[in-house]
């Protein structure tokens, strides 16, 4: 029996049907997510002013200011921190793992480091808030330990294993085939990995970076536990010496606080569409360079 | 007839399984030589001591002497790169690289500091033009090698290795997963390409051997049977096991 239904929806079997509802059931519960996080955080740019919010420079919620510029400038500069130190160390751990480490040593280390992925948050926060942070203050001689750089090294430790475990993975897929005729054309291993090896498994790397990135703008406790709190802009704007303040940290802080359909409440929300917007753009120029290489296929 | 590599008492060992014997033979210099066999005697192996690329399988072992120019390669202080340069590969499935088809034959020459555009340029005009793909590919030389049909891919694989100005050209099976048509004229190439280059071709198919060939090498079981001019091995063949796999008793 056939069902009636538009041509899209015409189902060979169960199976189908029932992987079909789950399938949208997940995009339907996303889309409702967003539609709430909209409804809920619009009314804040509609009433501050759609600048006045983004851009205004403080943000000290309990006297009626709220200007989100210092917390989305200090998690850019805290995710940028970390993704400087991070990329380097996942790529290159990467290579070694996929192409130099003996099958053995990898079989070791890639377990270890998958581990590190999955060790709660709270945990890096607290060995941030009680090991790095007074370390920070001691070596960099600052007076304060909880500062921009110790939030970046806490989520670059976080999300190196992302980027070694799927990189690692890409790059040891690289067909056989390619890199026999690479030798064979007298490239040297480096030379073959350079040049061949890296451009083939880009796309999977960028998607690596992507998901490390996600993580990163979206951790909260950790950040909020070694990052300072204090909802400045530094000076200069690049001294990774001084507490900065984090969208994720200030809704997490406040969330508990604030009276329902309040002002403020509606700010609160106001920084997860800032965050969720953000994230999108990323998401939009990763895609970008994806597709500019279709299939590992590459100019 | 000069000797352009010379192998003296080579063996290969995978692990515990010796895959080639003794083997000692000439390969003259600008000449088609073809390595005949049934599956699994060596011929791929043999091939692959040539460049050294069997440095690449895993467990494998060494001994004996083949010599390029009057110098072993097998030396310790060689150079690899070097080598492999002056002695190119095609395979038995043609594996273009995921570039353009521009890239894929200005890899090589890249690989060895080649960096002038103009230069390139003429290399990959030359390169192709010497396999006949010019015309077909010369506007959508931007376009991914995958687009080629496999028996274009395969004659874009034999341009890459010329584009290093090698001296020796080792092809392992390059036919085997064409068609008769494209069979054709890779062979008519390779006849071509011994004006300039040593070739070695390694073949399953004996009247591939019988047409392209100067010289024929038969293996069986790691051991070279017997060696000769073609016309010789395929008229007048000495030894029984060498007869009998041309006339296709065994195969």
């Amino acid at each position: 029996m056939r069902l009636k239904c538009p041509k899209f929806l015409c189902f060979k079997d169960k199976a189908e049907i029932f992987l079909f509802i789950l399938a949208s059931i997940s995009i339907i519960i996303l889309f409702l997510i967003i539609v709430f996080v909209l409804n809920e955080g619009v009314p804040a740019f509609i009433e501050l002013g759609f600048s006045n919010f983004l851009f205004g420079h403080r943000w000290s919620p309990y006297y009626g200011n709220f200007g989100a510029f210092p917390l989305i400038y200090g998690s850019i500069l805290i995710v940028l921190g970390s993704l400087a130190i991070s990329v380097p160390l996942g790529v290159f751990t990467a290579i070694f793992l996929a192409e130099y480490s003996p099958r053995w040593l990898s079989n070791m280390l890639k377990p270890i480091i998958e581990l590190l992925a999955a060790i709660p948050s709270i945990i890096y926060g607290f060995f941030g808030f009680v090991f790095l942070a007074p370390k920070i203050m001691e070596f960099l001689n600052v007076g304060i330990g909880e500062v921009a750089l110790t939030a970046s090294i806490i989520l670059s430790i976080m999300t190196v294993p992302t980027i070694v475990s799927i990189s690692s993975e890409v790059i040891a897929s690289v067909p056989k085939e390619y890199r026999k005729a690479s030798l064979a054309l007298g490239a040297t291993k480096w030379q073959t990995i350079k040049s061949l090896v890296l451009p083939t498994a880009k796309p999977g790397i960028i998607a690596s970076l992507l998901l490390a990135f996600g993580r990163a703008v979206g951790e909260t406790v950790a950040v909020l536990m070694v990052c300072g709190c204090v909802p400045q802009i530094p000076s200069p704007p690049w001294n990774y010496l001084e507490p900065v303040h984090a969208l994720t940290a200030a809704i997490a802080l406040d969330m508990g606080e604030v009276s329902w359909g309040s002002l403020h409440y509606h700010v609160l929300f106001g920084l997860g569409v800032i965050l969720l917007v953000i994230t999108f753009i990323v998401n939009m120029i990763a895609d970008f360079f994806i597709k500019k290489a279709p299939r590992g296929v590459q100019i | 007839m000069k000797p352009k590599i010379e192998v003296e008492n080579l063996n290969v060992w995978y692990g515990a399984n010796h895959v080639l014997k003794d083997i000692s033979m000439e390969i003259p210099e600008k000449r088609v030589t073809a390595i005949i066999g049934p599956s699994g005697c060596g011929k791929s192996t043999f091939l692959m001591t040539l460049n050294r690329l069997i440095d690449l399988v895993n467990g494998v072992c060494v001994k004996g002497k083949v010599l390029l120019d009057g110098k072993n390669i097998y030396n310790p202080g060689i150079d690899l790169t070097e080598l492999r340069k002056k002695v190119g590969m095609v395979f038995q499935k043609p594996n273009p690289l995921p570039k353009s088809i521009y890239e894929n034959i200005a890899y090589g020459p890249k690989i060895h500091g080649v960096k002038d555009r103009k230069t390139l340029d003429s290399i990959v005009e030359k390169c192709l033009r010497v396999v006949g793909l010019w015309d077909d590919v010369k506007d959508r030389l931007r376009d991914s090698a995958f687009e080629l049909s496999v028996g274009q891919q395969q004659r874009l694989c034999i341009a890459r290795a010329l584009a290093v100005k090698p001296e020796v050209l080792l092809m392992d099976e390059p036919c085997s997963a064409l068609d008769p048509t494209t069979t054709r004229k890779i062979e008519e190439l390779i006849q071509t390409l011994k004006n300039d280059y040593t070739v070695v071709v390694v073949t399953h198919n004996m009247q591939q051997a019988n047409r392209v060939s100067n010289y024929t090498a038969f293996l069986y079981l790691g051991k070279l049977i017997e060696y000769g001019p073609t016309q010789e091995i395929f008229t007048n063949p000495k030894n029984k096991l060498t007869k009998d796999y041309i006339n296709g008793k065994f195969g």
